[in-house]
């Protein structure tokens, strides 16, 4: 399953926040870090493909144009997961996950549903939420369930909108471990949007830098991500240095002047 | 790059639902939930007995068992005050609080506000101008008689009126937050109105009014429970068809959109069944507030959020709650039958506070 963008130009109705935008094609079984400052557009660009906004220009997953899909394999081929967390309501993590799975996968059986809910909450290491009620929860866990409505339904195409940023080290990187599996394995694209540049060096294949005026820069993170696309992008002298195990991380030394 | 952590060990597909399983653990926790639902379903019947048991004569329960199973086994004087009086005033009683308590759950849930209901939100108010327009300008529409034509006039403004808040709140791009202030300052322009109304009605007319908005049971007859019961009856099949998508709304919009939930036509289609339910409610027996807000958030913390159970669950709630309070509009002046509409609210108000002050207390624990 592979995403192109070609010439896309989506936002809201009185302000497109991306004019003309292409990039090369995303290949499956790639897990794409979606980077940039605040309000530049990571999530109305996860908006846009997931069919949340209005979108003109080429679109397509798997050569079909994704805005003309119907919406029974809209649900079933992409799995969105927005910014905002679960609300905190008298409702168990197993049901919240149970009628998202339901919604998406009306053509598995009730076992399959059991057996693919049963996986989900194992491989994220939150069965014992399962029967907690989300009003119970703290943020990241609703997090962590919320995640859990997406992969449950095991999506060709996954737009992720800042997963980890209610979550604590451990849990960033079992989630996404649990993303990049399933992207390894059953060839699903993921896109992240993320403020961890770290993260995104570390884990993701290719990274999406999104800068003002509606540049985008689609590559590999190490390529990618330079001290002069970073002062360019964030307004921020950093550098790209390497721990002691080489993975290669984000030093932000300090602000640029305006 | 390292890739290992406890997470990636597992496959999506390898895990088996077993006996130690979670559907097996879930299954456990649904079935708590059918005898919690199944408990206020006796619960309804044990407080229908009591409103046919109490009034001015008391009767005993054996004796109103006896009345509606074996009618020849009592009195003259017994059937008549079961069959003619008690049995449509009680019936009356757990449909009306059915139909309340179903639209406040529905009407919370597509607002995402716990403070929403038929009457915070305009909709009970509007019910009410259709009806003091009926009586106080004697209306005749299509040769329809007065006590058709006021229950009809009580639906179409209670619709407009949802219709007006779900147009103003589109055209405008609102949230659903500003759908709620415009109902508020609908309730109060429209109470505006049913005062200026009241301001020039005659005397009888006024008296008519007045007997409405405070809502009474007196006037149910068997073929006004019959309208009743077919209309909650016709809603109940397609709010529980809805149960997944206002479950899905529940947990979060966005969310619910991308699972393909059409969150503006279940709103619309909503909001329009909660008019004909309230409609449906207040037009034979006036305004009873209290049940639609109050009703849901008890079967909230009975049965939680899973609109399965929720919906009726919301419907079995206000018809204990409006039973309760019939009785106790029977009881609580010896020989005098207080208005329900009232005592419902004399009723609702202290079980609101606790609800708010506990649910306060175990936030802060």
């Amino acid at each position: 399953m592979s995403l192109h963008l070609n010439h896309i130009t989506a936002g809201y109705r009185r302000r497109p926040v991306f004019r003309d935008l292409s990039l090369a094609p995303i290949r499956p079984g790639s897990l794409v870090a979606v980077v940039g400052p605040n309000a530049v557009g990571k999530s109305t660009l996860l908006k846009s493909i997931a069919g949340l906004l209005p979108v003109v220009g080429a679109l397509t997953l798997e050569g079909e144009d994704m805005t003309a899909l119907s919406s029974a394999r809209r649900v079933r081929d992409i799995g969105y997961l927005p910014q905002t967390l679960p609300q905190a309501i008298p409702l168990v993590a197993y049901e919240t996950v149970f009628s998202a799975c339901r919604a998406a996968r009306a053509d598995w059986s009730r076992q399959q549903t059991e057996q693919a809910i049963e996986a989900v909450f194992a491989t994220l290491g939150i069965r014992d939420l399962a029967l907690r009620s989300l009003a119970e929860m703290s943020g990241g866990q609703r997090q962590m369930v919320g995640l859990a409505q997406v992969l449950v339904r095991q999506p060709g195409l996954m737009l992720l909108d800042e997963p980890t940023s209610a979550l604590d080290l451990h849990w960033q990187l079992n989630v996404l471990n649990a993303v990049h599996t399933a992207t390894s394995q059953r060839g699903a694209i993921a896109l992240v949007a993320s403020h961890d540049l770290n993260l995104a060096l570390r884990f993701c294949d290719q990274v999406l830098v999104l800068s003002p005026g509606g540049r985008a820069c689609l590559g590999a993170p190490q390529e990618t991500l330079t001290p002069e696309l970073l002062a360019q992008t964030y307004g921020i002298e950093a550098r790209i240095e390497r721990c002691s195990r080489g993975h290669p991380i984000v030093l932000a030394d300090r602000p640029l002047a305006v | 790059m390292n890739r290992d952590s406890p997470g990636a060990e597992l496959s999506l597909t390898t895990a088996t639902a077993d006996e130690g399983g979670l559907a097996h653990q879930y299954r456990r926790f649904v079935l708590r939930r059918v005898c919690c639902l199944v408990a206020l379903a006796l619960a309804t019947v044990l407080a229908l007995l009591a409103d046919i048991a109490s009034g001015p004569s008391m009767l005993g329960l054996a004796d109103v068992l006896h009345g509606l199973l074996n009618p020849q086994a009592v009195d003259a004087a017994t059937r008549v005050i079961i069959e003619d009086i008690r049995l449509p005033y009680a019936l009356m009683a757990v449909v009306v609080g059915a139909c309340l308590g179903l639209a406040g759950a529905e009407m919370q849930t597509v607002l995402n506000n716990p403070l929403a209901s038929p009457f915070t939100l305009g909709v009970g108010a509007a019910a009410t101008l259709g009806a003091s327009l009926v009586i106080v300008f004697n209306v005749s529409l299509f040769g329809l008689a007065a006590h058709v034509l006021l229950p009809l006039s009580a639906f179409v403004f209670a619709a407009a009126a949802s219709l007006l808040i779900l147009m103003l709140s589109r055209t405008l791009g609102a949230s659903v937050h500003s759908v709620v202030l415009f109902g508020i300052a609908l309730l109060f322009g429209i109470n505006a109105v049913v005062g200026l109304i009241q301001f020039v009605a005659d005397a009888e007319s006024l008296q008519q009014i007045v007997f409405w908005t405070m809502g009474s049971l007196a006037r149910a007859t068997t073929d006004k429970v019959a309208i009743v019961t077919l209309i909650l009856a016709l809603c109940l099949p397609f709010s529980l068809r809805n149960a997944w998508a206002m479950t899905l709304l529940r947990s979060g919009e966005d969310q619910a959109r991308s699972l393909g939930i059409r969150v503006e036509r279940l709103r619309l289609v909503v909001l329009m069944r909660v008019s004909l339910l309230t409609a449906a409610a207040m037009a034979f027996v006036g305004e009873i507030g209290f049940i639609g807000l109050v009703a849901p958030h008890i079967a909230r913390l009975l049965l939680g959020e899973d609109h399965r159970f929720l919906l009726p669950g919301s419907a079995l709630a206000g018809a204990v709650l409006l039973s309760l309070s019939s009785i106790c509009s029977k009881l609580l002046v010896p020989g005098v039958v207080l208005p329900v509409g009232i005592v419902t609210a004399l009723v609702g108000i202290p079980l609101f506070m606790a609800l708010i002050i506990g649910r306060s207390r175990r936030a802060i624990l």
